[in-house]
């Protein structure tokens, strides 16, 4: 029983390393050299890159307006206060 | 000298913490919902999460997102730091939390509104009924900003130790 339990998990871990070892790898990153990488890269800096970036910013851009009008609102208040 | 001490000079403390909300908040909806969760990634609607190299540009496009929010942060902590230093600026706490409640909710109504409904470029979930969630998204904005609010009214309206303080030290 016990020897038929060691060579089971022999097999699983020569399967695991071959398994591991000849798995194609994914190198999907944007600056991967790969077939995967140049897809990821085209669909990132591709003719929606400018929209998409617009589309990401622009919710950092309207709430920057709205910290520098409540800034501003606050310290026009105090102004009154120094007369 | 009977007057509210966090109204005189209160405005660089509110806006660094602001500042610090949209960004801390930012940071909490990125490590939550789209790393944790694998939700809300900011292409989720244009590419869904559904093949690797969807995931990987929605991958992209978070770290613009976290590069923004990590920018919020910086800038935020610069300017407290910059407000502790006055002795002018009341070291308030309700103000600070106040201000970051503020932030936070003001960016999660401000991106639910664009990001969400305007562009739809993705939703807080995209499969099934995204709409219930999308106005859990921006309700959650509705109560920090109501906090927020709250909070700061109180912070200008106690009367402050710290200020009398700094007043006589000088």
């Amino acid at each position: 029983m016990a020897i038929a339990a060691r060579r089971r998990i022999g097999a699983l871990t020569v399967n695991a390393v071959v398994a591991i070892s000849t798995a194609p790898p994914a190198f999907a990153c944007p600056v991967c050299h790969s077939d995967l990488g140049e897809q990821v890269r085209a669909a990132i800096f591709g003719p929606s890159f400018a929209s998409n970036l617009i589309a990401i910013l622009s919710p950092f851009a309207i709430v920057a307006v709205l910290v520098c009008v409540l800034a501003a609102t606050f310290s026009s208040r105090a102004e009154p206060e120094h007369r | 000298m009977n007057r509210s001490a966090a109204t005189d000079h209160s405005a660089p403390l509110i806006a660094a913490s602001l500042l610090l909300g949209i960004g801390l908040g930012g940071f909490l909806d990125g490590i939550v919902f789209h790393q944790i969760l694998q939700l809300h990634s900011m292409l989720s609607a244009k590419l869904p999460r559904t093949s690797l190299l969807n995931v990987e540009v929605n991958m992209f496009w978070d770290g613009i997102f976290h590069a923004m929010t990590w920018l919020a942060t910086s800038i935020g902590l610069g300017m407290l730091w910059r407000a502790l230093g006055r002795a002018d600026v009341p070291h308030s706490s309700p103000i600070l939390v106040g201000g970051m409640a503020l932030g936070w909710g003001m960016f999660n109504f401000v991106e639910g509104i664009v990001d969400h409904a305007v562009l739809a470029i993705h939703h807080v979930v995209e499969e099934g009924n995204h709409l219930l969630w999308d106005m859990a998204f921006l309700a959650s904005g509705v109560v920090l900003m109501v906090i927020g609010a709250l909070l700061i009214r109180a912070g200008l309206h106690q009367p402050s130790g710290v200020m009398q303080m700094l007043s006589t030290r000088h």
